[in-house]
């Protein structure tokens, strides 16, 4: 930050009296003059609203909230599969078809999470 | 050092800490709030700038670059927001307050004898903030703030040659002003001249 210094000159020119007065008197004007307390406690309540928004919006998650989601889809994943073998409606046929269509799946996920993360 | 000690502290605020944020605050407040007030002369718009000042550094705070001072981007936001604060009260209030201004006003026929150096201080704050708002913008810049030609610009994001020409308009508006001015002393108004 600069202090309060003037240019010994500007545009050639030597600063003259008035240079003085005008700094004296913008000085004077806001000398004792500073924010109230109210400022920090709104700029606080500011930042919780937007911290409260920003999850919602995509690309400003959390890192763990990224890793909560990928870890959560792979999980959903693996035992996709468990769920279509334990199920006594579906013949050999079917669930050989839907476990491998969840193996897919859950390899892209995987893949997915692995590259978020 | 305090070129370090703001890079440190954005460092931390990048980490999400809302106290490094606050030390942010708290050291650049009064400076930010005066240039403010200087340039609206309004105490509650310089506090709501301040505000939006600092609720912008926790929004472009992966934008600052911790290397450089952080003043300059500061005052960039305060002159901005101040230009949007004058738009808006242009917008709506100046008419009416021109009105009141133009029928409060009586002819200047104050006593010689008050014009000692107290009042040529009144009078040079009332040309000041009489002065076109681009033009007071640069005169508390640099006599307020003490920032160079090439800071302001930066402020500003204007060439150099534009606050100078803007500074030599201001200053040559205010001594003029300052000289036809019936309030000053002869001793007074002998410096400006």
């Amino acid at each position: 930050m600069s202090s309060h210094r003037i240019q010994p000159e500007m545009e050639g020119q030597p600063l003259d009296g008035l240079d003085e007065l005008i700094r004296w008197a913008l000085l004077d004007e806001v000398a004792g003059e500073g924010p109230s307390p109210q400022v920090w406690q709104n700029i606080q309540a500011g930042l919780m609203m937007r911290s409260q928004a920003m999850p919602s919006q995509p690309g400003t998650e959390r890192p763990w909230r990224q890793f909560a989601s990928a870890l959560q889809a792979w999980a959903l994943g693996i035992t996709a599969p468990l769920n279509v073998s334990w199920d006594s409606r579906l013949n050999p046929r079917e669930r050989s078809y839907l476990i491998w269509r969840e193996n897919l799946l859950l390899s892209m996920m995987t893949t997915a999470a692995v590259t978020i993360y | 050092m305090s070129l370090s000690e703001d890079g440190r502290l954005i460092s931390q605020v990048r980490l999400g800490n809302i106290l490094a944020l606050k030390a942010l605050y708290e050291k650049h407040k009064v400076l930010v709030y005066r240039t403010a007030l200087a340039i609206t002369h309004d105490r509650a718009a310089a506090e709501d700038i301040l505000q939006d000042c600092f609720l912008k550094v926790y929004t472009h705070i992966d934008r600052l670059d911790g290397s450089l001072p952080l003043s300059p981007w500061l005052h960039r936001v305060t002159v901005n927001l101040s230009y949007n604060w004058a738009n808006k009260r242009r917008r709506w209030l100046k008419p009416f307050e021109d009105v009141i201004d133009h029928l409060a006003a009586g002819p200047r026929t104050l006593p010689e004898s008050i014009l000692e150096r107290g009042e040529a201080q009144r009078v040079i704050q009332e040309t000041i903030a009489s002065l076109r708002f681009k033009h007071r913008v640069v005169i508390v810049l640099f006599y307020l703030n003490g920032f160079s030609l090439n800071e302001i610009a930066y402020i500003l994001d204007c060439p150099v040659g534009t606050v100078k020409s803007r500074l030599h308009y201001a200053r040559r508006n205010l001594r003029r002003t300052l000289e036809r001015d019936r309030r000053l002393s002869p001793e007074v108004a002998y410096e400006f001249s």
